[in-house]
């Protein structure tokens, strides 16, 4: 078992290494001074030649690279050209936001999707399956923007139910200051004990949570209700039968442990996909997070920030994928050995 | 257990197809009746009709199946939950299909054992060791634990053979329960059962289509053909005096050591599908003896012998019982 | 692709084949609906000048007069900022939604193919280092890596189309690179090499046709994300520009007035949403018939 996690670990570390190689190239290529946006837009020629000596702009690629990766692995990860704060510190300080945001999606998807999925499949081709399937091709379809849109104008512009953007009315903010110690204000003042700001956060929480939480939703459903579907055509269940297990043990507890693997599989990669695909919820909801960081980054040619931003969501991405290697070799003992 | 009048069919893209149309079968107490047919004969969803275990495609149209007195077909999905596993056992093919593979070995009988009986986990374990310890399988405790993927086929099979035996049933169906295995062990697994005949009182419906297997280890052998039974009698009858054309043909075609032949015997033309139920003889386009009126009026059973029933025209009186 | 002559038996085994498909087909009404959606977008697009009552609003004609009408008789859809008719540019936005999935998914097909049969014909060195240049390009999230090249080439929809393609084709590689290899160890490959046929006609005459199918099946099925991610892109300010009449640009710009003129931006996204929706429903069915667990027999 840790031969195959070793193993796996350090294949991750190859595709993240190559990861950092193409974005670091290919940044480079971009057509424009990162000199002159470091010095901003009124700068003189000479500003600009000693700021590209500064940032080490004027040394041969390779160097820079190796100077890139080395910075990379003691925890210098470039200062932002747009915040002027080290990347990482950016990170640190936009990150939360991104993932209370996309946990809470994801939990969302999972608690409706998966039981949704098994029902589907136990009664197939009756009402329920049909509306489930229709509802998560179509969540699968939805624009995430135009979604939020839709779900602000009513909820927000309609109803006057929901906050339309933002973590927490200013008001409260001000009122009722909260110590930052994850990052996330739910669980910070769920700590504290700050009931006012953690109901504000939650009602802040409920729109955009759910606009993420539709794409996971159908692919979860749908890919719960085939896996269940083939699981349950199986030998061993109509074993179970013959034996007089009752259905509801044969579904929640024969069939599903089988029927799991690929549902844990489409949930860390569309965690690692809401997460990196943040951006247009948070442009639409003014959510302070990575993905608005990102996409601010991208269109100023900040650097640092795009190379510090993408290099996370890679190592993300191998994290994850790993994590769902180790989880499905605990699941299937068959994986083990082979 | 007594099956009359069965007629099972399946909806299907290119129509309807009957799956069976079983006029007669009976197993006696206490007996090993092999049932053999070629595939598609119907003897597989023979077994798979009296649980219920029929595909939903499938569809039981009629026909009563007696078990100690009830209709098992009008019984109820609750009902027929405490016979399942209980009065009436399964053992089917493939045993490495027939495994959860992500379970230890254990878990389902145990389950199984603690369910049916009524006693708590640890009783049912020390159960299943015994069960275990009955069916041959060296280190009871290790199988215990195992996953179906870390032991070998016989010994799967010797697995289901103890779950399906383990609630005491009245009447066990053992589906092909060799056909999967290679011939050695096969050979271990029929000594098995032999060898357990007489620790237990259940009535064995044998499936195969083996006629070598039958004869070893068969009381009574039905022999079926397009979904209906069209023989019946003791082994000893059947492979001796075969009073029906079918039985006759398949029996020659079986090689014998020492024969000197240039071509192997064949039965003549296919097994028909057959879509609705039919008045006449479901042999008779294959039927070498066949007669004007066995076209349009299928025999009952016939009594050639004692207790040895063939429907054709061609047998003894008909019998005056049907 | 072989010489040997295909009996009448073998036709008519065929066509019944066909025919079951297509039963299967029509029996998904889910499908149906998706092959409808479809064909209304492909009609929408071809007509859009005959169907639009405002042609010329889809381009650069403004009506200063009329801005923010809400829908009406006149204007089905009401009218935008610019007082130009939204059911009109909606229906001419069909006919770019429709030309960024054929030049999109013809762009990722003509780069991921390629590369896919190299790979999996190759084998050895060559099957691993584009495999792993493949595995680099799919660590990226799609969507992240389309704005990251986006954002590089300048915003323009062409620049947006090939970001999205560059995004896309290591999908198409992985898929035929794994038909490439098992049909690499097939008889009818070893037979022509022992003729001497060259390599590349081996790859382009006798591997590609066999192994293209899944990949025409996935890319089928992508035409519908690979709009939304368009649009995506268009909503970001990264796709298409101002006046171009593409679904997601309109509702980027409607954003500013949504909260009471909701129509600016629901009926554009609406239609995104019903044409995505046509392209999955038709692709899951097509899916459906083509993977053998799932065919009802």
């Amino acid at each position: 078992m840790l031969r195959y996690i070793v193993r796996r670990l350090a294949l991750g570390v190859l595709v993240l290494w190559g990861t950092t190689m193409v974005t670091f190239f290919v940044a480079r290529v971009v057509p424009s001074d990162p000199a002159a946006r470091w010095v901003g837009p009124r700068a003189t020629v000479e500003e600009i030649a000693r700021a590209r000596q500064e940032l080490g702009l004027d040394k041969p690629l390779y160097v820079q690279y190796i100077r890139y990766m080395s910075d990379l692995l003691h925890g210098n990860w470039g200062t932002s050209f747009v915040t002027h704060q080290p990347v990482l510190k950016d990170i640190g300080t936009y990150l939360p936001a991104s993932l209370e945001l996309v946990i809470c999606g994801m939990i969302l998807a999972i608690l409706i999707g998966v039981p949704l999925g098994v029902v589907s499949a136990t009664h197939k081709g009756g009402l329920i399956d049909h509306l489930s399937r229709t509802f998560s091709i179509g969540a699968v379809s939805l624009p995430t923007f135009w979604m939020a849109m839709i779900l602000q104008l009513v909820f927000f512009g309609h109803l006057h139910l929901l906050p339309v953007g933002g973590r927490l009315d200013m008001g409260i903010q001000l009122a009722y200051p909260l110590r930052r110690i994850t990052g996330s204000y739910v669980l910070d003042s769920l700590l504290e004990g700050n009931w006012t700001v953690l109901g504000n956060s939650l009602l802040h929480l409920v729109l955009p949570a759910v606009t993420l939480a539709a794409y996971p939703l159908g692919l979860i459903t749908r890919m719960t209700r085939s896996s269940m579907l083939e699981v349950l055509s199986e030998d061993y269940i109509r074993v179970a039968r013959a034996y007089g297990v009752s259905e509801r043990r044969i579904t929640y507890w024969y069939a599903l442990k089988n029927a799991i693997g690929p549902t844990v599989t489409v949930v860390a990669l569309t965690f690692a996909y809401s997460l990196a695909g943040t951006f247009l919820i948070e442009a639409v909801f003014n959510w302070p997070g990575l993905g608005q960081y990102a996409a601010n980054a991208v269109i100023s040619g900040d650097y640092p920030a795009i190379m510090g931003v993408t290099i996370l969501v890679a190592a993300l991405y191998v994290v994850l994928n790993l994590a769902v290697d180790i989880v499905h070799a605990l699941v299937d003992p068959r994986i083990k050995t082979s | 257990m007594q099956i009359r009048n069965l007629k099972v069919a399946f909806r299907t893209y290119g129509g309807r197809v009957q799956a069976l149309d079983l006029h007669r079968l009976d197993v006696q107490p206490g007996e090993i009746l092999g049932l053999v047919g070629e595939t598609g004969s119907g003897k597989s969803m023979t077994a798979l009709s009296i649980l219920r275990l029929l595909d939903r495609k499938a569809e039981v149209e009629s026909g009563e199946i007696i078990f100690q007195g009830e209709d098992l077909l009008k019984k109820s999905e609750v009902e027929l939950r405490t016979i399942r596993g209980r009065r009436i056992t399964m053992v089917f093919q493939d045993p490495m299909s027939s495994l959860n593979p992500v379970f230890p070995v254990g878990e389902p009988l145990v389950r199984i054992i603690a369910a049916h009986q009524q006693v708590s986990f640890r009783a049912a374990r020390q159960r299943a060791l015994e069960m275990l310890a009955l069916v041959r399988l060296p280190n009871p405790e290790k199988v215990l634990s195992a996953y179906p993927h870390e032991l070998s086929g016989g010994m799967r099979q010797r697995v289901m053979i103890a779950m399906a035996l383990s609630s005491n049933p009245d009447l066990l169906l053992a589906d092909e329960p060799t056909t999967a295995l290679d011939v050695t062990i096969q050979a271990q697994i029929l000594r098995l059962i032999e060898e357990l005949r007489a620790h237990i009182n259940a009535s064995i419906v044998f499936i195969t289509h083996n006629l070598g297997v039958v004869a070893r280890i068969a009381d009574r052998v039905a022999v079926m053909y397009a979904g209906d039974v069209v023989e019946t009698g003791s082994t000893d009858d059947i492979f001796r005096h075969p009073g029906h054309p079918y039985t006759a043909l398949l029996l020659q075609s079986i090689p014998r050591l020492g024969q000197k032949r240039d071509t192997l015997p064949v039965i003549e033309g296919t097994v028909p599908v057959v879509t609705h139920p039919q008045p006449g003889c479901y042999f008779y386009p294959r039927c070498p003896v066949r007669l004007e009126r066995c076209q349009f009026e299928r025999p009952g059973w016939r009594e050639q012998d004692h207790g040895h029933w063939v429907a054709c025209w061609k047998s003894g009186p008909a019998d005056a019982a049907e | 692709m072989s010489v040997i002559d295909v009996s009448s038996g073998q036709r008519r085994a065929r066509l019944a084949a066909l025919r079951y498909d297509l039963y299967l087909l029509q029996k998904n009404v889910l499908s149906m609906a998706g092959l409808v959606v479809v064909v209304l977008l492909v009609l929408a697009a071809a007509l859009a000048p005959v169907l639009a009552p405002y042609p010329a609003d889809a381009g650069t004609q403004v009506h200063m007069s009329q801005q923010l009408l809400p829908p009406s008789r006149t204007h089905l859809f009401g009218t935008d900022e610019m007082g130009r008719d939204i059911f009109s540019r909606v229906l001419y936005g069909a006919r770019i939604s429709l030309g960024i999935g054929v030049f999109t998914i013809g762009l990722a097909l003509l780069i991921g193919v390629p590369l896919g049969l190299v790979a999996g014909y190759a084998g050895g060195i060559v099957d691993e280092v584009i495999m792993r240049v493949t595995d680099v390009f799919l660590s990226f999230p799609p969507l992240l890596l389309a704005t990251a090249v986006s954002a590089m080439l300048g915003p323009s929809l062409v620049n947006a189309m090939i970001a999205i393609a560059i995004a896309w084709w290591p999908w198409y590689t992985r898929l035929i690179r794994g038909q490439a290899v098992s049909l690499r160890e097939r008889g009818f490959v070893e037979a022509a090499r022992a003729t001497g046929v060259p390599h590349v006609t081996i790859i382009f005459r006798h591997i590609l046709p066999n192994a293209i199918a899944p990949v025409i099946v996935q890319a089928s099925m992508d035409f519908g994300s690979v709009i939304l991610e368009a649009a995506s892109l268009s909503f970001l300010g990264l796709g298409a520009q101002p006046p171009e009449p593409e679904w997601g640009l309109m509702v980027s710009l409607g954003r500013n007035f949504f909260l009471t003129d909701w129509w600016y931006v629901t009926f554009p996204g609406l239609a995104i949403l019903i044409t995505v929706l046509g392209f999955n429903l038709l692709g899951d069915g097509l899916r459906e018939i083509l993977d053998p667990k799932t065919r009802e027999v």
